[in-house]
């Protein structure tokens, strides 16, 4: 077995997760803001009332800040597949490439034309037409990142394809199995709509420094009244997509969903502990299996194996995986051979030898069965934050609507939500960044789940060299945060034009 | 020679099209400095990091070769 720094693939990951985190930032943001955006600017449309038309600036406004500054930090990603997992990429083939292609020219076509039109069309075209570009620019954003989920899916779930072991490649049998997986729709909407929450959260909360102020307050009442509706159903699906993501997560990664509630012996009729060892019971049966007293596999029983799966079929050992993942990987080793030397039987031999053992590949890299239980602390820690903010968001939109009511909210008594409102912004970019490690930290150690862990899909790279690389990003993206929030932070300072400034928007 | 918005209105649609580009680069005034630093982002990204930190680690391969460097990757990093 070749031998693989440790220090590489550590930097490699950590690498890979601060740009990833960093780019994270900047996208729900994106995503939510269009909607708000283009809500404002239906109502100016309906109504052909300038307020409406001055909020939707302002928050158009903000959203081409942050548009500006994230646009483009994804590319990093690619980047990095090149470099640092060239074995992955390689091996991934058109699954990944097919889905980043059509990303890429969306965003590009989509958005680059759209986008022209909602910030310089003011005035210059329809207000019909203005109105589908602000629509497009969010439509055209969300459809991206369908497709950037569905290759992060993919990577959770490989489907839709079969391995060829002339090119080393798997290659795409099912195009609507992978763009159309339930793990992927499920994906699009707890991850897009996480982004509406953030948005909203956002818009809630600079409103409420604008009430703070006393400034701009019937804009401020108009924006929190939309952003608090508009929050609050994107956080009930959200809510709604994360029970079934962790049903999904249940059925197709139960190492995943075993760390997340650090559950190392498992059993039926199994109770969700909150924290600190406070368990509601039968929850977790309930969450797994749709029924109270449904089996749970814990990490343990996950390793040993023998315990009777949802399909009807009987848990293999992991020991028994990785065995059957060494002879994958040896009639790889065979059918090139056997293809070098022009015997076609046993080249055949070896493909079939392949293809009945191939969901075990990544199994042949594995040398300890424990190599397969992720970070179970960082996991269940980031998992109840996440959750844990999703019910705090829940219940900050429903008091945001009750007190936008009437008003109500200007009463100097409700003071306090503003400062709740303007905390909130910070703690809504933590609950994304905790989802993005449950979803991505649990998948270890699988770049590609059950078929290419970390160790086999990383580059042969010096560790120093990543390790450079990884500060180099670190201040690079510091750099670029604080110019957005500068002048970020400025463009809220000035706050929306009292009067309409035709083509001041951006 | 300095073009207007005016000269858009007069010009075919493809005319049209290049100077409401034109128009509204030059009709910013708070997006001057957002361009300025997504210029500067994209040639530390594509000038600096691509060229001199993230070659393709395959990129002098041909497809052959690729093939044949990750299948022996793969067969080597297994565990016997």
């Amino acid at each position: 077995m070749e031998h693989i720094d440790p220090a590489l693939i550590d930097w490699s990951r950590a690498q890979f997760a601060i740009t990833a985190m960093y780019h994270w930032l900047f996208v729900p943001l994106t995503l939510g803001l269009s909607m708000i955006m283009g809500i404002m600017e239906s109502l100016y449309v309906k109504t052909g009332d300038l307020f409406w038309k001055r909020t939707a600036q302002f928050w158009m406004k903000l959203f081409g800040i942050n548009f500006a500054v994230g646009v483009a930090t994804g590319l990093i990603l690619e980047f990095q597949f090149g470099t640092n997992w060239s074995n992955y990429s390689w091996f991934v083939g058109d699954i990944f490439g097919a889905p980043l292609a059509i990303e890429g020219i969306l965003a590009f076509f989509m958005e680059a034309t759209f986008i022209a039109v909602m910030f310089w069309g003011w005035n210059k075209v329809s207000k019909g037409f203005h109105l589908a570009s602000t629509w497009l620019t969010g439509i055209g954003a969300s459809i991206s990142a369908w497709w950037i989920l569905v290759a992060n899916t993919w990577m959770q779930h490989p489907v839709g394809m079969v391995f060829n072991p002339e090119t080393v490649r798997n290659e795409m049998t099912d195009f609507f199995a992978v763009a159309f997986q339930p793990m992927a729709v499920t994906k699009f909407f707890h991850s897009v709509l996480s982004g509406w929450v953030f948005a909203a959260v956002f818009v809630v909360g600079v409103s409420c420094w604008y009430l703070l102020r006393k400034r701009h307050v019937k804009f401020a009442l108009a924006s929190i009244k939309i952003a608090a509706i508009f929050g609050l159903v994107g956080s009930l699906i959200v809510a709604f997509t994360g029970d079934k993501s962790g049903y999904e997560v249940a059925q197709n990664q139960p190492m995943k969903l075993a760390a997340l509630e650090n559950l190392q012996d498992g059993g039926n009729a199994q109770g969700l502990e909150l924290a600190f060892g406070i368990k509601v019971p039968y929850m977790l049966s309930i969450l797994s299996t749709r029924t109270a007293n449904g089996y749970v596999p814990g990490i343990n029983d996950i390793l040993e194996g023998g315990y009777t799966q949802a399909d009807g079929s009987i848990a293999l050992p992991a020991e028994e995986k990785m065995r059957r993942g060494r002879i994958a990987v040896q009639a790889l080793a065979d059918f090139r051979d056997a293809v070098q030397q022009g015997d076609t039987p046993r080249a055949e031999a070896a493909r079939d030898t392949l293809s009945a053992y191939s969901r075990y590949f990544g199994y042949g890299y594995v040398e300890n069965p424990r190599d397969l239980v992720p970070s179970t602390g960082l996991l269940f820690w980031s998992f109840r934050i996440m959750v844990g903010l999703g019910m705090l968001f829940i219940l900050f939109f429903l008091l945001a609507i009750f007190l936008g009511r009437k008003d109500r909210i200007v009463q100097s008594r409700y003071k306090w939500f503003y400062y709740v409102a303007i905390a909130c912004i910070p703690l809504a970019m933590i609950a994304g960044q905790a989802g993005w490690i449950v979803a991505e930290v649990g998948r270890q150690p699988w770049a590609i789940q059950d078929l290419l862990p970390v160790n086999a899909a990383i580059s042969s790279l010096q560790s120093g060299a990543v390790k450079t690389t990884f500060f180099i990003f670190l201040v690079l993206f510091t750099i670029l945060l604080i110019a957005e929030a500068g002048i970020m932070l400025k463009a809220i300072a000035k706050g929306p034009e009292e009067t309409e400034t035709a083509n001041e928007n951006n | 020679m300095k073009t207007t918005a005016a000269d858009g209105r007069n010009a075919g649609a493809l005319r049209r099209v290049w100077y409401f580009y034109l128009n509204g680069f030059r009709s910013m005034t708070y997006g001057r400095t957002l361009w300025v630093l997504i210029l500067v982002k994209l040639f530390i990204m594509f000038a600096i990091l691509k060229v001199f930190f993230f070659p393709d680690f395959l990129r002098h391969k041909s497809l052959a070769e690729k093939q044949d460097y990750v299948g022996t990757e793969l067969i080597n990093r297994s565990v016997k």
